[in-house]
């Protein structure tokens, strides 16, 4: 096995880290830099859990090598808040209700945050489709809408 | 496996000729999935998302050439080519959900060979051209000619496919693309139906018809473009176009259809499609039927 | 301010926006191995040689579990008939023959290694020889002549293993008295939990010296039990704990990775070596190594008169065990409860049996049973308001069981009985009496663009009753534990309290559910309780997360701790500590031939749903417009949690419905991913769900509240067969809808294009 050394922006911070040239990104983020709350639900990049921003865009870390992340930023879940402040989806996630288990939670996060990036006041359909990439088995999804139209109002407010 | 994340197509091919059984990739899409399934990739694999002529669109004054590597949520978000090649873009946008977009790229769809890829039918029905380099330098073939079996293209050993050459369309020609799944997204195709036809004052002129996940590779339906061909596309036209089209079909039972669903389905979008490109091609500039 | 009815925030969610929250499978102790569990991949085979010697040899590999190290090589949270382990070579001390594997996912081998690479490596070489045995598929093979036993140590001598009976009145004159029978043969999908965290774990010996699991399950203490007996070890030498846990419906019942686990930590203790051990399932693992909701096929005939009035109900039931019984034995009862409905039925003659093959599993997943009989009862209503031309809500009204009523058991239903409430309160929300809807383009978000001309509309309706708590005599029970804290003062009141109960928070707001009790129950602030759940080594015997039975059981069982605890803070005691063991009104099996009038139950929930929908006729694609699902809840305890269990079940429900369609040949799982199974996105749900709760008392539960998880998953499938058969005339069977099962019968029904 090849080992490669990476160096990455993840959540604002340079890290280092050094992987195996098949490993996924998700299981580098998981197991060699700690960043556990990046889950796996499938592994085959059908079920959005370990969904991750890299250079701007919304990616399955399990369909990425972790080689591929050399050079990048990369933001998790784990980079949302700011310090002890809940990014606003955070927010109205936890006050709508909007997670059960919480393991499509980080996933589901990382995809309205860029949707909302890009488009800060979209309508039902477009968050449908901004999170077409992300299975949740609890909610049946209708408190997830809420929340991230909850949040794209209190961000346009602020 | 080792990774390799070479710069030029030169360093590429330098890397396939030089450690045999490595194989090329873009947005691993499918490779992990297989990967996941024990099948064995080789010693390594190269990443194509760093050359530059991979990663390019660019349009010319009678085509657009767009690099094998792009994701696809680059092409849906280029406005110039939705306006020239609705159907094209839209069949990239169906390949999976929007972390599957940003990895995903024609030339990874093409080259997986699935009978079920999206973008095949709508590149073969818009009269794509591969073009493909190896070490003897690059040749250029009909995307039709490309996969020739499940999982299996008639790329040579040593060679890759580097842009993908589409004609401009010209005067009232427009393209669509539908397929049916299950389910709304994220899904593998039941059936795909690419469409591209030229309107002339109410009377189609040229079309081409093109099926997928009906066969083992794409299915060309000359017999569907002939019916429609010298027609206002009246409803004895579309009827046969449709019966055509499903009389093309040499498809498989699996858990995502069976045989006379994928038949009778492929009839039904062939005509819809149909209907769509003929709306766009007497509409210009109108994303009628368009799902994003 | 009433702690009660309030959406108060969930104390886990902050951890779980942040990603701080740690699953069983995030947590990584120094030191940690991982265990690999290598599943036998033989449906119906007998070992004969197991060499793990290479795999013990490779590089990074600890130790090598086998059979050989199991001291009593069973398990099975009802009965014991499934090995832990499968091998030539066992401790002898079980009935159970270990040396056959009866399900691909048996498990073989565990290897511990020092990273989960080469554990999976090392195992590749693990050998085995095996001897095959004809294999059992599927209900038909096992019930054929001369079939093949799939456990033949099993005192039934027969693949039909378990079978239940219901005898009531005189079946035979009520078809001779009936102006028009209805008869069906339905066949029942699989369904699978498809939980978003697959199985994990790690392992421990804890400071005590206990054996100590962390797992995802949904019963701590049957987990201890479980564990210790394949052990062999007393119960407090086992400990079973519950982080965070990643979902379950029923799918974690059971035992997956709880025992392994636990016998990889004592194989490495007898060696000297105290490290912790780490697992975790793929998905593709998780699919095909837990059991599944069951497969089935009912034939039915129902007898009215021709005012739409039951007059009997005639019912054969096969349900698909698969290769060990998990639970099926329970969830056949409840099938065997709903199949004739939630009416007054005065004859029937019920025949319902579990069936053993070498498919995968059958076993717990919400609604337990529930929803097999409630689609066959609901399609068989349905069809009879179509035969005589009523209407299907007028259908029921003049069947449904009421306050009083006789259930099919012959007994009186528990007395709270407000199913003919929810109806009504169903109907009006859906606007049930307003003229059809004008056909509909199929949706804005469907992968085809809309169209109108193939498209026809309909509504359905159903309803459906399901036990609250364990039926039929399982032992029933509840425990919790108060401490109040505050002031030596003889009459302050407390200022805080600690609350320990050992119930599985598996996602679905369980623990907020006690908080906002303990709190009511002790007239504090919820955040002045100091919860202590999930943990055996502190709490007692809370019962399992399922059969809707979780805030019912725990909530009377706080009651009784609080008042304890007031007791004893009335006589001075600081901290006053008050213990509670709750039991409900016992409840009866059947006897064998089911005449004898029998309690099976001590509280029932109550649900119905209507349904608006478009299908395509052309391409067999159906949108769900409007889902209107009714549901009394006795009390409501927090009104966002209980939305959410509403709108939960009812996706889930979609997916059972429309779908989700696990392929199983052979005794092989063929589609164990989420691009071939296909459960629904954000873009296939309905386009709107609407929750009407409403408030009747349970005159047993606590502050009035009654169980309502599964309740909703009930009469969704039934409503949407209705709504297709409003849509297009076409009677529908079998599920899951997908457009190819659509297309086909409406096809064969004459019904769009050909």
């Amino acid at each position: 096995m090849s080992k490669t050394h990476v160096t990455a922006i993840i959540n604002g911070d340079q890290t280092e880290f050094l992987t195996e040239d098949g490993t996924s990104l998700l299981n580098a983020l998981r197991d060699d830099v700690g960043l556990t709350g990046v889950k796996e639900g499938c592994g085959t990049g059908d079920c959005g859990a370990c969904s991750v921003i890299m250079n701007g865009a919304l990616n399955a870390s399990c369909l990425v090598f972790a080689p591929e992340a050399d050079g990048a930023t990369i933001v998790t879940v784990e980079g949302l808040a700011d310090g002890d402040h809940l990014h606003p989806l955070q927010q109205c996630f936890l006050e709508g209700a909007a997670l059960q288990c919480g393991i499509c939670t980080p996933g589901f996060l990382v995809a309205a945050k860029v949707l909302l990036d890009k488009n800060p006041n979209p309508t039902e359909t477009e968050i449908r489709y901004a999170l077409a990439g992300n299975l949740c088995r609890c909610t049946g999804y209708d408190k997830i809408i809420r929340a991230v139209q909850e949040a794209a109002s209190r961000m346009q407010e602020a | 496996m080792k990774y390799y994340a070479p710069a030029t197509i030169e360093e590429a091919i330098g890397v396939l000729t030089s450690e045999p059984g490595t194989r090329v990739f873009a947005g691993a899409t499918d490779v992990v999935p297989q990967m996941r399934s024990g099948r064995d990739l080789g010693p390594g694999l190269i990443d194509l998302k760093k050359i530059e002529r991979l990663s390019a669109v660019t349009r010319q004054d009678d085509m657009w050439v767009i690099g094998a590597a792009v994701p696809a949520a680059q092409l849906t978000a280029n406005a110039d080519l939705s306006h020239d090649l609705p159907g094209v873009v839209e069949a990239a946008g169906l390949i999976g959900s929007d972390q599957v977009q940003s990895r995903s790229s024609l030339g990874g769809n093409v080259c997986n060979a699935s009978p079920a890829a999206d973008s095949v039918p709508a590149l073969v029905a818009a009269g794509a051209r591969a073009v493909i380099a190896s070490g003897d330098g690059t040749r250029t073939i009909l995307v039709e000619e490309l996969p020739v079996g499940p999982g299996r293209t008639s790329l040579a050993p040593g060679e890759f496919v580097v842009e993908f050459e589409i004609d401009r369309p010209a005067g009232a020609t427009a393209d669509a693309y539908l397929r049916l799944i299950p389910r709304t997204e994220m899904d593998i195709a039941v059936v795909g139906a690419g469409v591209q036809l030229t309107m002339d004052g109410g009377t189609c002129t040229s079309a081409r018809i093109a099926l997928g996940a009906v066969a083992p590779t794409v299915v060309r339906v000359p017999d569907a473009e002939a019916a429609i061909v010298g027609t206002t596309l009246d409803d004895a036209a579309l009827a046969a176009a449709s019966a055509a089209a499903s009389a093309a079909c040499n498809p498989i039972d699996d858990k995502r259809g069976t045989i006379a669903y994928r038949q009778h389905v492929a009839g039904v979008l062939t005509k819809r499609a149909i209907g769509i490109a003929a709306d766009r091609a007497q509409n210009p500039g109108t994303a009628n039927g368009s799902t994003h | 301010m009433s702690a009660l009815g309030q959406s108060l925030p969930r104390p886990d969610a902050r951890d779980k926006v942040t990603g701080d929250a740690r699953y069983p499978g995030d947590r990584f102790p120094p030191d940690v191995l991982f265990a690999f569990i290598v599943f036998t991949d033989q449906p119906h085979a007998r070992i004969t040689r197991l060499d793990t010697a290479a795999a013990e040899a490779a590089e990074g590999v600890v130790a090598v579990v086998t059979a050989a190290d199991v001291p009593v090589n069973e398990y099975g949270l009802t009965m014991f008939d499934q090995p832990v382990l499968i091998g030539p070579t066992s401790s002898g001390r079980s009935a159970v023959p270990h040396d056959v594997s009866r399900w691909e996912a048996d498990h073989l081998a565990v290897v511990i290694a020092e990273t989960e690479e080469q554990a999976r490596s090392a195992a590749a070489l693990i050998e085995s020889d095996w001897e095959a045995l004809p294999l059992v598929a599927d209900i038909d093979a096992a019930l054929a002549d001369g079939a093949p036993l799939v456990h033949p140590e099993h005192p039934a001598q027969s693949n039909a293993y378990h079978h239940l009976v219901i005898t009531k009145g005189d079946v035979a004159t009520a078809f001779e008295r009936a102006d028009v029978v209805i008869e069906g043969t339905y066949e029942l999908p699989y369904q699978e939990h498809a939980y978003l965290q697959p199985e994990a774990g790690v392992a421990y010996v804890d400071e005590e010296g206990r054996i100590t699991v962390e797992v995802a399950g949904q019963w701590t203490h049957e987990d201890q039990e479980q564990i210790a007996h394949a052990l062999d070890l007393d119960l407090d030498a086992v400990r079973v704990i519950y982080p965070p846990i990643g979902g379950a419906f029923g799918g974690r019942e059971d035992m997956s990775l709880q025992i392994v686990l636990a016998l990889a930590v004592r194989k490495l203790n007898e060696r000297g070596i105290d490290r912790p051990v780490r697992s975790q399932w793929s998905r593709e693992e998780s699919i095909v190594g837990h059991h599944k909701r069951h497969r089935g096929r009912v034939h039915t005939r129902w007898a009215a008169t021709k005012d739409g009035v039951l007059l009997g109900v005639e019912a054969t039931s096969h349900l698909d065990a698969g290769s060990y019984n998990y639970t099926s034995n329970k969830v056949l009862g409840n099938l065997h409860l709903t199949v004739a409905g939630p009416y007054e039925v005065p004859n029937a003659q019920l025949d319902s049996y579990a069936v053993y093959t070498n498919a995968v599993p059958g076993g717990a997943f919400r609604g337990f049973g529930g929803p097999q009989g409630c689609f066959v009862s609901e399609t068989q209503m349905n069809r009879l308001a179509a035969a005589l031309h009523l209407d299907p809500v007028e259908v029921r009204r003049r069947n449904v069981l009421g306050e009083g009523s006789i259930g099919i058991t012959s007994t009186p239903l528990p007395a709270g009985v407000s199913l003919p409430e929810v109806i009504e309160e169903c109907a009006i929300e859906a606007d049930w009496e307003a003229p059809p809807r004008p056909p509909a383009a199929i949706g804005a978000f469907a992968s085809l663009p809309p169209t109108t001309e193939a498209s026809r509309r309909g509504r359905g309706f159903a309803c459906a009753y399901k036990n609250i708590g364990f039926s039929f005599g399982f032992p029933e029970r509840s425990v919790a534990d108060i401490v109040l804290h505050g002031s030596d003062d003889a009459d302050a009141r407390p200022t805080s309290a600690e609350l320990y109960l050992a119930g599985a928070d598996v996602g679905q707001g369980a623990h907020l559910a006690f908080l906002q009790m303990a709190a009511e129950a002790t007239g504090l602030d919820v955040e002045a309780i100091t919860p202590g759940f999930s943990d055996t080594a502190t709490s007692g015997d809370s019962g399992s997360a399922s059969a809707s039975r979780l805030s019912w059981m725990t909530g009377n069982a706080i009651l009784g701790a609080a008042e304890e605890a007031e007791k004893a803070w009335r006589d001075g005691d600081r901290p006053a500590r008050g213990h509670f063991r709750y039991t409900p009104p016992p409840t009866e099996m059947l006897d064998p031939d089911g005449r004898t009038p029998t309690t099976p139950n001590f509280a029932y929930g109550y649900v119905a749903e209507a349904v608006d929908l478009s299908v395509d006729v052309e391409t067999g694609h159906i949108v769900v417009h409007d889902v209107v699902c009714a549901i009394d809840v006795g009390r409501i305890i927090n009104p966002q949690q209980v939305t959410g269990q509403i709108e939960g079940a009812v996706i889930q429900a979609h997916g059972y419905c429309l779908s989700e369609n696990l392929v199983v040949i052979d005794g092989r799982v063929m589609n164990p991913r989420f691009s071939g199974y296909l459960i629904p996105g954000i873009g296939d749900i309905p386009e709107q769900v609407r929750s009407v709760m409403l408030e009747i008392p349970d005159p047993r539960g606590p502050f009035g509240v009654r169980g309502m998880a599964e309740m909703p998953l009930m009469p969704y499938a039934p409503a949407i067969v209705g709504a297709l058969y409003d849509a297009t005339g076409v009677w529908f069977d079998s599920f899951p809808l997908t457009p190819p099962r659509v297309r086909a019968v409406l096809r064969a029904a004459g019904v769009g294009a050909s």
